[in-house]
């Protein structure tokens, strides 16, 4: 993308738009799949910024143990998000980076932070901090999103903002937030 | 009616000013936003986001 329509694309949207486009574009890095949580796209953020890095790198930077990890690591791959390769200089390590519709996608997040990957970083670290879940994922940050950015709204409207998945887990995500205490219903 | 609670919304707002923007934003609330609550603080954060023509 141009250096123009990067200055444009971020000045046509208010904070607001810009915070749902983004989870948007996550969403769509990440198979189209809401229910992934934000750790996998602090994951495959820290992938893309850092091509060719060793799944022991992402595990000490995102800090996560090796079991979770490797579960992560397999679905980025199942999904076609990220490819992985023997490294050259140590046979036993396997050298990551992002690719195809996933790399793209993530592209069209990061246009929006001047910082690039370390802004998108900052911005999902934001979430993971305000949701206050064990396993946060893009649904929830996607319905605190649209609250941000259209304030007060009927319930049901703030579920047409969403991704056309299961009422019921929709629902759960809402409850869960009300709960919490992120989202008040009133 | 859904909502964000007060907090959460002044949080991300900060935020993605910072992140957005790559700037720091005070925050406008004082005492007297504490006490009429909700409204001064939008009203303040419209400010800061330049929506308001105050």
């Amino acid at each position: 993308m141009t250096l123009f329509k990067q200055q444009a694309k971020r000045a046509m949207n208010t904070r607001g738009q810009k915070s749902c486009l983004v989870i948007d574009h996550l969403v769509e890095a990440l198979g189209g799949d809401p229910s992934s949580s934000l750790k996998r796209a602090l994951i495959l953020n820290y992938i893309d910024e850092n091509a060719g890095v060793t799944q022991t790198e992402v595990m000490n930077h995102i800090g996560s143990t090796k079991s979770s990890m490797n579960r992560e690591i397999e679905w980025l791959f199942n999904y076609g998000c990220i490819t992985r390769r023997d490294a050259e200089k140590d046979g036993r390590a396997i050298e990551l980076e992002t690719c195809g519709y996933s790399k793209r996608a993530l592209e069209s997040a990061l246009d929006y932070f001047p910082q690039r990957h370390k802004g998108l970083q900052s911005f999902v670290n934001r979430y993971i901090k305000i949701l206050k879940q064990d396993r946060p994922t893009l649904r929830d940050a996607r319905i605190v999103a649209a609250l941000y950015d259209k304030g007060e709204i009927p319930k049901s409207k703030l579920m047409e903002e969403l991704y056309n998945g299961p009422a019921t887990t929709d629902n759960r995500a809402y409850k869960k937030l009300i709960d919490d205490g992120v989202i008040e219903d009133g | 009616m859904a909502n964000l609670n007060l907090s959460v919304f002044n949080e991300l707002n900060m935020g993605a000013a910072q992140d957005f923007d790559g700037m720091e934003m005070p925050s406008l609330r004082n005492d007297f936003g504490a006490q009429v609550g909700n409204n001064f603080d939008k009203v303040a954060n419209e400010i800061n986001m330049g929506m308001s023509p105050m």
